[in-house]
Formats: C-alpha cells, structure tokens, sequence
C-alpha cells in the first residue's frame, strides 16, 4: 500500500463529504464562512464601484489588484477549510505563499501611485521583482510546503523554510511603507496631500494588520489562549474590507476629504450594520419587531445627520472660497487704484507745464506786456486767465491726490505762526471778495502766542482752499476767519464761516470724499472737481491735524475749521 | 542627444523584458505546482507516528 492510498484510506476514515464548489462543507464550522465569504463579498462591491466611479485613476486601479488579490486569497483560505483531497490542498496552499506578499507589495504600489500619481520608477518596479524572485523560484520545491500532514483530520500542509522569507518581504515592504510615507509627508506642499497621505498610510498599515492578525495572534497567544488563538485570528478578515473601504473613500474623496463627515457616515454604517446584525442574532419575535423599528428610525435620523454634516462642510468651504476669492480682488483692486494714481500723476506733470505757459502769458497780456489789447479782446484773454487758473487749480488737486494716494508727498514740518498766516490769505483774497459782492472778515481770539508745528505751504494751501470753498458757496452775505486756540488740547483753529448755500446732514456725511460734491453745488460754482475737501482733510490728517465742516442745513451757510498741532 | 535617446530606449527594452520574464516565471512556476500536486499528486506525507516528531518543529498556519 503507497503512501496516497494510505492517506485517501484515511479521508475515508474521517468520513468527510466532498465540498460544495470547492467551498461549502458540514465539515466548516459558521464562523469560518463568516469570517471569510463576509469580507470577500466586501472585496467584490468595493472592486465594482472602483470599476464604475473611478476605474481612470491609478492608485484606484492599484486598489482593484488588491481586492482582486484578498478575494482570492480569502475564497482560496476557506477552501482549504473545506476541501478532502491532498493534491488541491497542497497546490492551493502553495498559491497563498504566492498572493500573500503581492499583497504587501501592492499596498506599497498603491502608496507611490497616489503620492506621485504615477506608476514606481522602474527601479522601484524592478526591486520589488527582485525580492519577489525566490517566491517564484522556489514556490514549487519543497521549500514552500515540505510535506502534507494525514496524520489526523486537520487536513494540513507542512510549510518549508520559504515561509520565513515571506515573512522577510512582509516586514520590508512594511518598513518600505514607512520610509516612503515619510517622505511624501515631508515632500507634500498642500496641507490636504500630507493629511491625505497619513490616512492613507493608516489606512495600508491597519489593512495589512488585518491580514497578518490571524498569524500574528495565532502565533503570539497560542500559549494563552491554545487553540482558539487562531480562532480569534480569523477576525482579522473582517477587518479587511472595512479598511479598503477607507482606502477607496480616501483615493476617492481626498481633495474635498473632511474627517467630520467621513467620522458621520462611518458611525451611521456601523450603527447600521450593528442593527442589521441584531435582526438575525435576536430570536424573540418583539426583539425583533423593535430592532427593526429601531433600525429605520435610526436609517431615517442618519441619512439626516450625514446630509446636514455634508451641507454644512459644503458651506464652509464655499464660503472659504469665496473668502479667498474676495481677497484677490481686493489685492487686484489696489494694484489698480495704485496704477490709476500713477497715471494720473504722470498725465497732471504733463498738463501742468503748458497751462502755466498760458496763464502767464495771459497774465503779460492782461498787463500790457505786449501792448494794449483791443477793448474786445480784453473780456476773452480775462475768460483765458480764469479758465487757466481753474484748471491749473484742478490739476494741482489731482497731482495732490495721487502723491497723497502714493505716499509720495513730503512734508516739512516747521514752527510758525498761523494766525499771521491766515490773516496774509485772507487779505490776499480779500479782493476778489469784494469783486464778488462778498464781505470777508477776520478775527482773532488767541490765549496763547498761536505758533503751531505744521508744514507752511501745505497749511497755506488748506486755508486758501476753505476760504475759496466758501467764496465760491456763498453768492452773497459775510465770510468770517477767526483764529483760536486751545492749550488745553495743544490745538489751534482756522474756523471759516460763510452765510452761504449750506448742506444737508446727508451732504455732510460724504462731504470729504474723494470727487463728492454737494448736491446744490453745481447750482452756484462749475468748476468744482469735488477734490478740493478730500485734499484739504488728507493734508491736515498727515501733519497730525483735521478739518471738519457744519452746516445747520440747506441756505443756512457752513462752518469749516483747520485744526492744527501747536508748536511743541 | 541621440546616444542619450538609444540608452533610454535600451533601458525600456530591458526593463519590458525583465517583467515579461519575471511574469513568465511566475506562470511556469503556478503551472510546476498545479502539474506537481495535482495532475503526478506527488508530494511527501506525514505518518501518524512521525507527526508526533515532526510538529514540534514545523509551522503550522492554523
């Protein structure tokens, strides 16, 4: 009698029906099935919605080669529970020395795939060959499986010494992980690529624990728990496909990936299948009735929850959006004002020349420089001066605007006496008051000696500017400028007040804008560019002062004061 | 430039050439074990009397 007779003998004598397509035998207990079709039937729906979302992407690709791969494993696993004959034991046996490391090696081409979105250099591709090499070779010797075990009815393969070289290329391809990991973390310029690729590496690492459980614990608690060590093992399985799924949802979802809403729908499908479970567990009826009740109550307040979470992340990060949106046009918006200020700086320099050239020439004429000008002449070359000095006025506004816009206008601060000053201005202009029917007045009400720490021309400027804004508002009545201090506050004022046309409350809120003129402006002067004020108020504020401006209302006249630093 | 090129092209050959073979290997090797197991059913058995020896130094997976 040879030694297979000897061994089919003893199947005989064990008394074991042959399986079912290889797979289903009385001979299994449950959890086996359990432990392996579970995952398995896992593996395939995870392989079909790659197949149908997202089969373009590599590492999604990579992901279908490990399904693929644990689905095998796990059907060829049970097989071995349930099939008699020694032949297919021994072959099927030495198949797993073969998927079990491809599967740590896949994990490891599925980490570079999605970190560099494509395949491993050919190195990378050609050392993993290399370390798979002796799997291959020696797969078929007896290195693999030395021998089959009849001697009872546990139906097992002897493995040889190729064992521990698997073992070897599990824990360097593991290793690999981790320095590889690593590397992309550190390398990893976005935020969401480095939170991504420490999901993804938890997500391999519990995966190819999962898979190695049933060794590990068989091995390391044998001595505790005997037997049942590689029971409990076995749970291991189950773990698989619940991490490949988070492996799919990471590739899938890592661009808009949000732990909240991954953390919703995982407590929901757990919850879920936990329900599930206790449908078929519970054997009396009313347990069963409220389980169920539970589990569509439960269906209804998730599906709720997981919508309101998704909503609620989709707003923030639209609103994130919109945000970042909002301040690159701003950032755009400046670098146009900034660009409008320059060109308008460049075009005044530009007007400015030639229109001195023709109010000084108008000026000679007007004088007699060149002779007595005909009496017909007179009124048109008086309407040339004017119209000069208007403009010439308005471009000294612009050019104002844009060094105060560019923060190119200089000061220099000095010492002086401002009541001298304003008095010099007021007389100086008191002609063209009394031209204009006007009466203008001042006055002077100083405690202290009235020096204030300001810039002469630029102070000038202002107060030549309020009296002339109040000339031109005002078509008849009193233009009155006081001078008066406080030393409490160390301030000084020019207060200008007119009998003139007045303001509005609402006039007065936009008054010093740039370009805003007064609604009733235009009724009485036309040549108004509405800079005057806003050049007035931004001169004042840079030498540490301001202008403020009161009107009781429409043709009850204005009040504008300069207030000014004292000398310190 | 076109040395650069050539070598490329001679390092794709080879490369192609390596997983082919490596690939080749892999099914000759399933093909050795199924012809080994299953078709000549030709592999060493265990004795219930040289079990008791043996177990205590091999493997076993469950």
């Amino acid at each position: 009698m040879n030694a297979i007779d000897i061994f089919k003998a003893d199947v005989l004598e064990c008394q074991w029906d042959p399986p079912t397509l290889m797979l289903f035998s009385d001979e299994v207990a449950p959890l086996v099935y359990y432990t392996h079709l579970l995952p398995a039937f896992a593996c395939v729906c995870i392989f079909l919605i790659i197949l149908f979302t997202s089969r373009q992407s590599l590492p999604a690709k990579v992901l279908m080669v490990i399904t693929s791969l644990f689905t095998l494993f796990a059907l060829i696993d049970l097989s071995l529970w349930a099939i008699n004959d020694a032949g297919q034991i021994m072959f099927l046996w030495s198949l797993l020395t073969y998927i079990e490391p491809l599967i740590y090696l896949a994990c490891l081409y599925l980490l570079i795939s999605f970190a560099t979105n494509q395949h491993p250099s050919k190195k990378t591709i050609a050392a993993m060959i290399i370390l798979y090499m002796p799997i291959m070779l020696l797969g078929p010797t007896s290195l693999n499986l030395a021998a089959y075990d009849y001697s009872n009815c546990d139906r097992l393969a002897i493995e040889g010494a190729l064992l521990y070289y698997v073992y070897f290329v599990e824990i360097i391809s593991v290793i690999w992980l981790f320095i590889l990991a690593k590397k992309y973390y550190s390398a990893a310029s976005i935020v969401r690529l480095k939170r991504a690729v420490i999901y993804l590496m938890s997500g391999l690492i519990l995966f190819l624990f999962s898979f190695s459980a049933g060794n590990i614990i068989g091995t390391v608690m044998q001595e505790y728990w005997g037997e049942n060590s590689w029971i409990i093992g076995q749970y291991g399985l189950l773990g698989m496909p619940i991490f490949l799924a988070f492996i799919l949802y990471i590739l899938v979802n890592y661009r808009s990936f949000n732990s909240r809403i991954l953390g919703s729908e995982a407590l929901m499908i757990g919850q879920f299948i936990l329900l599930v479970s206790l449908l078929f567990v519970r054997t009396i009826e009313s347990s069963r009735i409220i389980a169920l009740v539970t589990l569509l109550i439960f269906t209804l307040l998730g599906y709720l929850l997981v919508k309101s979470v998704r909503r609620e992340v989709k707003q923030r990060e639209e609103i994130e959006k919109l945000a970042d949106d909002l301040s690159k046009a701003n950032k755009r918006l400046r670098e146009l004002d900034r660009a409008k200020s320059e060109f308008v700086s460049i075009a005044s320099h530009q007007l400015r020349s030639p229109l001195t050239a023709m109010r000084g020439y108008a000026s000679m004429l007007l004088d007699g420089s060149y002779g007595k000008l005909p009496p017909k002449m007179q009124p048109i070359v008086e309407h040339i001066a004017d119209s000069t000095t208007v403009m010439i006025s308005s471009v000294e506004d612009y050019l104002s605007i844009s060094r105060i816009e560019s923060g190119n206008m200089k000061f220099e601060l000095s010492d002086f006496n401002l009541r001298d000053r304003a008095q010099h201005i007021a007389e100086d202009l008191r002609p063209e008051a009394i031209k204009s029917g006007l009466l203008l007045l001042f006055k002077s009400d100083l405690k202290g000696d009235g020096v204030v720490h300001a810039d002469v021309g630029k102070t000038d400027q202002i107060i030549h500017n309020l009296i002339n804004n109040a000339m031109k508002y005002t078509p008849k009545g009193t233009i009155s400028v006081l001078v008066h201090d406080n030393p409490s506050k160390k301030k000084l004022y020019v207060e200008i007040k007119d009998t003139g046309i007045g303001m509005s409350s609402d006039t007065l809120v936009a008054l010093f804008e740039k370009f805003n003129r007064a609604d009733n402006a235009n009724s009485v002067n036309i040549h108004g560019t509405g800079l005057g004020l806003f050049v007035a108020r931004s001169l004042a504020r840079a030498m540490e002062g301001e202008v403020t401006a009161y009107s009781e209302g429409d043709n009850q006249g204005s009040t504008f004061i300069l207030e000014l630093p004292m000398q310190r | 430039m076109e040395v650069y090129n050539t070598n490329m092209l001679r390092n794709d050959i080879i490369f192609r050439s390596f997983v082919v073979l490596a690939f080749l290997i892999l099914m000759i090797s399933i093909a050795a074990m199924y012809y080994q197991y299953i078709v000549l059913e030709r592999f060493e058995i265990i004795l219930p009397e040289e079990h008791t020896i043996i177990s205590t130094i091999i493997y076993e997976r469950y």
